[in-house]
């Protein structure tokens, strides 16, 4: 059975309601998630797990639909044999907002594997977390919470503007205090 | 064996103050654990532990929790040293 | 010292801004507890036995004399007048309110101080040498890098959820005053050699600390060269969040990762993370280390003789005075100047606490005779950085007025403690009263003179923030069977020849503590060599065996003795 995304990493508390923030506002969400039993749909862009797109890569990408590959934090991806490069988006899931692994590895795709397709957060997603998942280079989340869908729909942040690190490739830098960052000077 | 239910009264801090308060009657929060409920069997416990998880609800207080007390000779006190200290309402020293 | 400017400023008031709307939110219910602890940990704000704990930073124990002042008014105003200054350079108010906690990090923000990541599973406050830039034995002044760091390390969007808390270290002297061995990170600086002559770098320690589970730091990089100093640091903190346990807060700590990896693993894989980081854009701009610096340039001081006759005739005349001179009073690496230590350890007194009176009787003498600096020690005491030798007698009489002139520095009752069962919601046992019986026991001036340098530490529990490990006596309060009962070690050190003390035997009821110090101080004094072969030197040379002997009798056959439990 295909379902809609998240079905990876369903957030368990207020679920009743889940939408994707994506550039800034709700989007819709074009890609659809399977398991590893489930059969491939047919002309819909298909998130899949690390499992199938190593052993099935020939088949997913016969789809020539964008592929989406739900990673999972404690695997180590290799950008070569793993040809990230093929992908058009990795989610990353947040079991819960405490582990911050799905930070660095987010860091680790922009920055060491040079990933530039789309990087999601599903999972425990809260907007007190959102700014640093944007500065660790996530562009989209799938969204649970509804005290944080309230508060994105109204507009409000939870951010410290000014910061004092480099963020991932990409990300704005406008009031960034120390750290040159030549290549996200070409990006801007 | 199931162990014998020792009197147990609910606490907690108060979410706005962190003060420490004990359930009594009438869903209040008190300071002084004299005035404590004591729940003397694990359904009055249970009743409390409900009740409590209301005023957690409703963002009264903070961090329940159950302790053993003492009431020979009246008005429950705290078993352990550690609750003894935190129903005195400060330090020892 | 640092001072900021409109960036650091428009940073601490969103921080504040953010804080106070978090706090408005979990009072609305948006949040619940379990969303909003680690963000008001990341504030600071424990909740504690009695009630919530703010945690203000000190970042390397730096202090300006407005800036104590206004800790001074915080605890007047928004708690009961007093704080408690930690074994890491932080101070703590033990009576606040968290509808108050807003108001007191705009009160902070407004003279340059904030609690951002005093707690959480985040970078803390990164800690320093006391004596920084007057140290007559140093390399190169540490607040610099130190400052650097904790710009760099605030609301880092990749490290605010390591898999426990981490805490950096940093000294630029050739004596370890920053305990940089029992950190997760340790710093420090050093001259190049070989191919590195010229440069001054770090030699990079990690894993030490205490807890549960102590470790002496291991060393992972000889020489750092100090511009690489953050994406070095960025590297090894990748490597421990993505694969630090997370599967047991026991063993959550760097010092497990390390060691189950082995030092040699964990480098090779810091070092193929830092080989793939693009280091200019993490690493500090020179441009910005010069303009860190600048605040921390040595300050123009006018040489003055080093002798002073009034101190001379004042040392003559006053044995207390003698006594402080010679045991707080340190030589400063210019000419005519000292560095003074303010004990808050009298005995009797609660270690580190300090009344608003007492923080606003050093600010006014930081102002006076002090260049405006004050120090905070892990040891929980106070230091003026530089003083004038010809002043040293008026800081001395303004400190007696205010009951902070004990000449007790790093002796028998400059005792380390945490706050024990009497404040912490973690605690097995009572640290302070503890501390207190001991230090009367030992309130003889003389007595302690003549025990010379001992390191006495106690804590509540085994998280051991009392840092009992590194004492060279540890003191360790375990509950048994419902009872404050403490265990007791020798031979631990937080120097550069940093030991974990061994533990000697069963545990004590507390009333026993001080007996069997003085037994354990008696054995020391009848087997030294000389006067001057310190308590740990001693110890180091005569065993654990005697020590046992005398505080628990010869020991019995095998068989008959019950092992306790750790």
């Amino acid at each position: 059975m295909a379902r809609r995304s998240p079905p990876l990493n369903v957030f368990p508390r207020e679920c009743e309601m889940t939408k994707l923030w994506k550039n800034g506002g709700f989007a819709a969400d074009v890609f659809v998630a399977v398991d590893d039993a489930t059969p491939l749909p047919v002309a819909t862009p298909v998130i899949v797990t690390l499992k199938r797109w190593r052993e099935a890569r020939a088949e997913v990408l016969a789809l020539a639909v964008p592929v989406g590959l739900a990673a999972d934090v404690t695997a180590a991806l290799d950008p070569a044999s793993d040809e990230l490069g093929r992908l058009a988006l990795i989610v990353i899931p947040f079991q819960k907002f405490t582990d911050g692994r799905g930070y660095s590895l987010a860091r680790r795709l922009r920055d060491e594997f040079g990933f530039r397709g789309e990087i999601r957060a599903t999972g425990e997603v809260l907007i007190d977390q959102l700014p640093l998942m944007l500065r660790c280079g996530f562009d989209s989340f799938v969204i649970s919470h509804g005290p944080t869908l309230r508060a994105l729909a109204a507009g409000q942040t939870s951010q410290v503007p000014e910061v004092y690190q480099t963020a991932a490739y990409g990300r704005a830098r406008t009031t960034l205090r120390f750290a040159t960052r030549p290549k996200l000077a070409a990006a801007e | 064996m199931a162990k014998p239910f020792s009197p147990q009264v609910v606490t907690a801090n108060r979410l706005r103050v962190g003060d420490v308060v004990y359930l009594s009657a009438d869903d209040a929060w008190v300071h002084d654990i004299a005035r404590a409920i004591v729940a003397r069997d694990a359904q009055q416990l249970a009743a409390l532990e409900a009740q409590a998880e209301r005023a957690v609800a409703s963002q009264l207080v903070v961090g329940v929790y159950a302790i053993d007390v003492d009431e020979n000779g009246g008005a429950a006190k705290p078993l352990s040293v550690k609750e003894h200290i935190r129903a005195s309402g400060g330090p020892t020293i | 010292m640092y001072r900021y400017d409109e960036f650091d400023h428009a940073f601490v008031t969103s921080r504040v801004a953010q804080f106070r709307d978090q706090v408005a939110r979990r009072l609305a219910g948006d949040l619940t507890e379990d969303q909003f602890k680690p963000l008001r940990l990341q504030n600071g704000l424990y909740l504690q036995l009695h009630a919530y704990m703010l945690r203000i930073a000190i970042p390397y124990g730096v202090l300006s004399s407005r800036q104590l002042r206004q800790l001074a008014m915080i605890a007047r105003t928004w708690d009961r007048g007093f704080g408690h200054f930690t074994t890491r350079q932080n101070i703590q108010l033990n009576w606040t309110k968290l509808e108050d906690a807003p108001a007191m990090l705009a009160a902070l923000a407004e003279v340059e101080m904030h609690c951002i990541q005093t707690s959480g599973n985040c970078i803390r406050n990164t800690t320093a040498d006391p004596y920084a830039g007057v140290a007559p034995d140093e390399i190169e002044d540490p607040r610099v890098w130190a400052e650097v760091i904790r710009q760099w390390s605030s609301i880092h969007p990749e490290f605010l959820f390591l898999p426990r808390k981490f805490k950096i270290a940093l000294t630029g002297a050739a004596e370890d005053r920053a305990a940089i061995a029992f950190h997760d990170i340790g710093l420090r600086m050093v001259k190049g050699r070989g191919d590195n002559a010229g440069q001054i770098g770090f030699q990079v320690f990690v894993g030490g600390g205490q807890g549960r589970t102590p470790y002496v730091a291991l060393l992972l990089n000889d020489f750092l060269p100090r511009e690489h100093l953050l994406s070095f640091l960025e590297a090894a903190m990748r490597v421990y969040n993505l694969h630090g346990r997370r599967d047991n807060i026991y063993k959550a700590r760097i010092k497990i990762l390390v060691n189950a990896l082995g030092a040699d693993e964990f480098r090779r894989q810091v070092m193929a993370e830092w080989a793939k980081i693009e280091k200019p854009s993490i690493d500090l701009p020179a441009e910005e280390y010069q303009r860190i610096a600048k605040y921390f340039a040595p300050l123009q001081l006018a040489t003055l003789p080093n002798d002073d006759a009034a101190v001379a005739k004042r040392r003559a005349s006053d044995a207390g005075f003698a006594r402080w001179l010679r045991n707080n009073v340190m030589a400063h690496k210019v000419a005519g100047y000292r560095i003074v230590n303010i004990s808050f350890k009298e005995p009797g007194k609660v270690p580190g606490d300090a009344s608003s009176a007492q923080m606003e009787a050093v600010a006014a003498l930081a102002e006076q005779y002090g260049h405006d600096e004050i120090r905070v020690t892990y040891q929980q005491n106070l230091v003026l950085p530089t003083v004038a030798l010809k002043d040293v007698v008026a800081v001395y009489d303004a400190l007696v007025e205010n009951g902070l002139a004990t000449g007790n520095t790093e002796l028998i009752t400059d005792i380390i403690a945490c706050p024990g069962l009497d404040y912490c919601s973690l605690a097995n046992a009572r640290a302070i009263p503890v501390a207190q019986a001991i230090a009367l026991r030992f309130a003889n001036p003389a007595v302690v003179d003549d025990i010379g340098p001992l390191r006495l530490n106690i804590s509540g529990c085994i998280n051991a923030c009392g840092h009992h490990h590194s004492g060279n006596i540890g003191i360790l309060g375990v509950d048994k069977k419902g009872t404050e009962h403490y265990q007791i070690t020798l031979g631990g050190s937080p120097k550069d020849d940093a030991e974990i003390g061994g533990i000697l035997g069963p545990s004590f009821p507390a009333e026993e503590v001080p007996d069997a110090i003085e037994t354990i101080v008696g054995v020391y004094k009848a087997g030294r060599t000389s006067a001057s072969e310190t308590f740990l030197a001693a110890y180091r040379r005569m065993g654990a065996k005697p020590f046992k002997e005398a505080l628990y009798g010869a020991p019995k056959p095998a068989a008959q003795r019950i092992p306790e439990g750790v």
